[in-house]
């Protein structure tokens, strides 16, 4: 028996759960344009475990969005093309489906909560079918059944008046709502890993509140697994076992989540960190000071690097990082960081 | 280069002020709905100072930021730069006023005239109100560049050429080209990255010391309004709920929205909160809850809190409430 995933999640135990629910190898995505090619995710590993919620964490263009596109090959291609790597769910290599398979496991299986919940939803389509659709789909439940279902869900998403919603069209709805059915759909066939990117990124910070307890509540209830994408590193700190700190298309650090904002090991994830403004930040002794920066911009990823990717925007760079890609060190406590610097602190661990 | 004359006198003062929006069935149709944007707003702007605006999207932020900035003129109430009141100026002096408050714009994409040269932007406003030679002016577009950390040669560049942290830049330098008293920034970080938005605050903050020029910093991130003002106004559904200096408000709100507001930032250093359940979303503001507005979704709710819609109250040294319950009228 496989540990409660309310277990699993407190402790964040679940990383060392004998067999992950999904497992990415390598993955290496590329955008073929006419006149130059995107590396846009560059050879990216990791885990997810039954009843974890891991998170993916990087700026604009990082890669994360793609990386999580690409597990059920929801992009399009070309331009994209997933040059390598595999991505194992329940022991079968996703790449490998055809497209029949891979869409009988969108939904039951695995499902997307999208982060515009303004231009994901159908405008000339009643809210109870969007929901309802898919359970008919895949279970081959009746008109009936498929909608008596979408109104459990909806009450699991705590929208009021669910016999009224069903009949609603998105327009009739605040963006919250909206959201919370873009949750009803995702969670309608109870899949085992939900892939929620940005889901709160268009909300005011009180719903984006609701949304996020309502999402980590459902997740513990069933048990799934959750890939959380986003931009904030607060949301990660509240909501998320392990994480991973992707930049320029690549992992540059993962771990438990305390673990690293409590004590970042690569430059970068340190630079993120101490570049957000913090609440209550005006009640300390220094409050006067200035953010720290992390100078420059996000590299293009329209050529292979070599060396570090952070390379020109770290203060502790050297003439290695420039010249040698970064290896990846290990710390053994289930955290990694992609730098030379490391080398020596993972050495002696 | 200012006019006011007292220097105790703020330097923009907003008295009770109130805009509607009108919604037609077609251009010029009947008024189907009002949107009641701003109702009744009451603050002040001292010279040098910067005031955050924060509150949820809807609350009317964006509309007082334009209405300072005159790009909507209001349906009642006063607002005065140095003690003059702008709406009932000629159109030749509100021109005067416009050289005196400029706003930098949240979307550094849109802001930006994909025609024009970066140089040829930060100029603009230098030719329209026909400020020094042509030369006196390619100098000052010069220093405004270098104040705002672009390299000069990219003057020549159009703003495809330039990132989001460095368009923001430009539009940073437009908004100094005239040397304004007041800037008006609405959301001027919130379409950046996390790690180019700690440049461009600390930039604002920079210059704010070099200028001496006020701001008013509308933004929907309290960490963010926290980090750069001096004082923070809260606003809910077109109306001021609490007004404080930063500290004073952010040790001790008065007001339990704005309470709510803080309980619903996620934090970095503490795993989930046992927050106080966030309920409700925020009504439309077609047709707003009678007497305070917040009463709908508020846990200290009373029968009063419908009745009557509560005034900004002194609590504390410059502290402001608007609430029955935590700000009550004083009894005779």
């Amino acid at each position: 028996m496989r540990k409660g995933p309310e277990q699993a999640a407190a402790s964040g135990a679940a990383a060392h759960a004998p067999n992950p629910l999904l497992e990415v190898r390598n993955l290496t995505v590329r955008f073929e344009m006419l006149r130059r090619t995107v590396h846009a995710v560059n050879g990216v590993s990791f885990n997810v475990h039954e009843g974890e919620t891991y998170a993916i964490v990087g700026e604009s263009g990082c890669g994360k969005s793609v990386t999580a596109l690409s597990l059920l090959k929801l992009l399009s291609m070309p331009p994209a093309r997933i040059t390598d790597g595999s991505v194992y769910f329940e022991g079968q290599d996703l790449l490998e489906l055809s497209e029949t398979r891979l869409q009988n496991l969108r939904g039951p299986a695995v499902s997307y909560v999208f982060q515009e919940p303004m231009t994901s939803l159908n405008p000339s389509m009643k809210i109870g079918w969007q929901i309802a659709e898919s359970c008919a789909k895949h279970f081959g439940m009746n008109r009936e059944k498929a909608l008596s279902r979408a109104r459990e869900v909806l009450e699991q998403v705590q929208l009021p008046d669910a016999d009224e919603r069903l009949n609603s069209y998105p327009h009739q709805l605040s963006g919250g709502m909206r959201q919370r059915i873009m949750i009803a759909i995702a969670l309608v066939c109870s899949p085992r890993l939900l892939i929620a990117d940005e889901p709160t990124t268009a909300l005011d910070v009180t719903i984006q509140a609701q949304i996020l307890d309502l999402l980590s509540d459902l997740q513990k209830r069933t048990g799934a697994g959750m890939i959380l994408i986003t931009h904030d590193l607060a949301v990660v700190a509240e909501y998320a076992d392990r994480m991973m700190v992707m930049y320029a298309g690549r992992k540059v650090e993962e771990g438990p989540v305390d673990a690293i904002l409590s004590n970042p090991r690569h430059p970068y994830t340190r630079g993120l960190l101490q570049a957000v403004p913090r609440l209550g930040s005006s009640l300390s002794e220094n409050s006067e000071q200035s953010l720290s920066e992390i100078p420059g911009i996000v590299p293009l990823l329209d050529r292979p690097f070599t060396g570090c990717p952070f390379a020109p925007r770290c203060e502790s760079a050297t003439e290695r990082c420039r010249n040698e890609t970064p290896p990846t060190v290990e710390f053994g406590d289930g955290r990694l960081s992609a730098c030379i610097l490391s080398e020596s602190a993972g050495a002696r661990e | 280069m200012s006019v006011g004359t007292d220097a105790n006198e703020p330097l923009l003062s907003v008295e009770k002020v109130t805009k509607h929006f009108n919604v037609r069935r077609g251009a010029f149709g009947s008024v189907m709905a009002t949107v009641h944007a701003v109702e009744d707003v009451t603050f002040q702007i001292n010279r040098g100072e910067v005031l955050g605006l924060v509150g949820e999207s809807g609350c009317g932020k964006s509309t007082i930021a334009k209405l300072i900035a005159c790009l909507h003129s209001p349906t009642s109430g006063l607002i005065r730069l140095g003690g003059v009141e702008i709406s009932s100026l000629p159109e030749e002096q509100l021109r005067g006023y416009r050289s005196r408050v400029q706003m930098v714009f949240q979307d550094p994409y849109s802001s930006l005239n994909p025609r024009m040269t970066a140089g040829a932007i930060v100029e603009e406003p230098l030719r329209e109100h026909s400020r020094g030679s042509a030369k006196e002016r390619r100098e000052r577009v010069n220093t405004l560049f270098r104040q705002v950390g672009l390299p000069r040669e990219m003057a020549s560049n159009y703003p495809n050429a330039f990132s989001g942290g460095q368009r923001q830049r430009i539009g940073i330098a437009r908004a100094l080209a005239l040397d304004p008293d007041l800037i008006v920034a609405d959301e001027p970080v919130s379409a950046l990255d996390v790690s180019v938005q700690a440049q461009v605050i600390n930039l604002l903050a920079r210059l704010r010391g070099e200028t001496g020029a006020a701001y008013l910093f509308v933004s929907h991130d309290l960490a963010v309004v926290e980090h750069i003002s001096d004082r923070v106004a809260v606003m809910y559904l077109g109306q001021l709920v609490e007004v404080a200096p930063k500290r004073e408000l952010f040790s001790s709100p008065r007001h339990p929205y704005t309470e709510m507001l803080m309980q619903s930032v996620p934090a970095l250093d503490r795993r989930r909160k046992a927050r106080q359940l966030v309920v409700g979303e925020v009504p439309s503001p077609f047709n707003p809850p009678s007497g305070c507005r917040y009463r709908t979704r508020c846990p200290l709710a009373e029968p009063r809190c419908s009745e009557s819609t509560p005034v900004l109250r002194p609590v504390g040294a410059e502290h402001f409430a608007a609430c029955h319950v935590r700000a009550p009228a004083v009894q005779d």
